[in-house]
């Protein structure tokens, strides 16, 4: 199974790297984009055959290592192996 | 005393600890790698600056692997002496020894250059020599350096008294409103709740001899040494202290 992570600084704090990115965007023409935000996209290949203990597992990484739930949020989209391909390391 | 400096790959500050406290202070500083799981029973442990684990995901948050951690935990609980130094603070938070996180700086630039300090708290053990009425020139070199804890945090570090050093100006005012990297009340340096260990976004070992620019982070790194014979009550502490740091060095690398 694949899980994707998505991992992004909770709207209270203050993003730097969104600011920045949306200033840029703004000068190159694009005066439409008002806000911006940088985060991390994982992804995981997870060999279990359990996928409701798959979900529990993923969420327990992201709570003790993937996310630092003080100041980020996360979002887990957990798709079927479709594929029989690790990911490349 | 001996000195132990925990070294994570990446750790590139742990030569610059390990030469401050060994041939500067005189003391036995050595190091150890992550993948022990016992410190050797220091006086002093020294989690140093760099880039632990090359900064992947978050600064720090990889050391949360690392077998040397329990023992990290364990020597913060016995209430024993340990200080985070850069990189080092950021572990120390992502380990949850210590409150909050470090985030990028707000100017998102890499600082790397000499602020000034003041001394919030003058009576932990890694603070009780320094004057308060004297400002630190210190060195800083870090991306995400920019403190931040939510605010009951923050209301109990203010008023606990654990806020070690803050970002101040040549006057040693304190910019609460623009602090100098986006610190939240231009936060430098805090202590865990039983003052055992501080950590700080400034590198005090980079600041004890005059070549370096600055011997302000001499005292900071002598405290605990002179902490063993020296009686702290009466605070009366200039005879013992003979450091000989100078109070107003150029801020410039």
């Amino acid at each position: 199974m694949i899980a994707k992570v998505l991992v992004s600084l909770q709207d209270e704090v203050l993003d730097p790297a969104g600011r920045a990115l949306t200033e840029r965007l703004n000068n190159l023409g694009f005066p439409e984009v008002k806000s911006a935000k940088i985060g991390k996209y994982i992804e995981l290949y997870i060999e279990t055959g359990d996928r409701e203990k798959e979900k529990e597992r993923v969420e327990d990484m992201c709570h003790k290592l993937l996310a630092n739930t003080l100041v980020e949020d996360f979002e887990i989209i957990h798709e079927q192996e479709d594929k029989k391909k690790e990911l490349k390391v | 005393m001996k000195v132990a400096v925990v070294v994570f790959p990446g750790s590139g500050g742990a030569a610059d600890a390990v030469y401050a406290y060994s041939e500067v202070l005189g003391q036995e500083a050595y190091t150890v790698w992550h993948q022990e799981e016992t410190l050797g029973d220091p006086d002093i442990v020294v989690i140093p600056g760099g880039s632990a684990f090359g900064d992947y995901l978050r600064p720090g948050a990889l050391t949360r692997g690392s077998p040397i951690v329990g023992a990290i935990r364990k020597y913060a609980r016995d209430d024993r002496p340990m200080i985070g130094i850069g990189n080092g603070f950021q572990i120390l938070c992502e380990l949850e020894v210590l409150p909050g996180v470090l985030l990028q700086n707000i100017s998102s630039s890499f600082l790397n250059t000499n602020t000034f300090v003041c001394v919030d708290n003058d009576r932990s053990m890694w603070t009780r020599h320094l004057d308060p009425e004297e400002l630190l020139s210190l060195p800083m070199s870090c991306y995400c350096g920019r403190y931040y804890a939510d605010k009951r945090t923050l209301k109990d570090l203010e008023e606990q008294g654990h806020i070690a050093f803050r970002f101040c100006d040549l006057d040693g005012d304190v910019d609460l409103d623009n602090p100098f990297n986006g610190s939240v009340n231009g936060i430098a340096g805090i202590l865990n709740r039983h003052e055992n260990v501080l950590g700080m976004i400034h590198h005090p070992e980079r600041a004890v001899e005059d070549l370096m620019g600055s011997v302000d982070g001499y005292a900071i790194l002598q405290s605990i040494v002179l902490g063993d014979t020296v009686d702290l009550s009466g605070r009366d502490l200039d005879d013992d202290d003979d450091d000989d740091d100078d109070d107003d060095d150029d801020d410039d690398d």
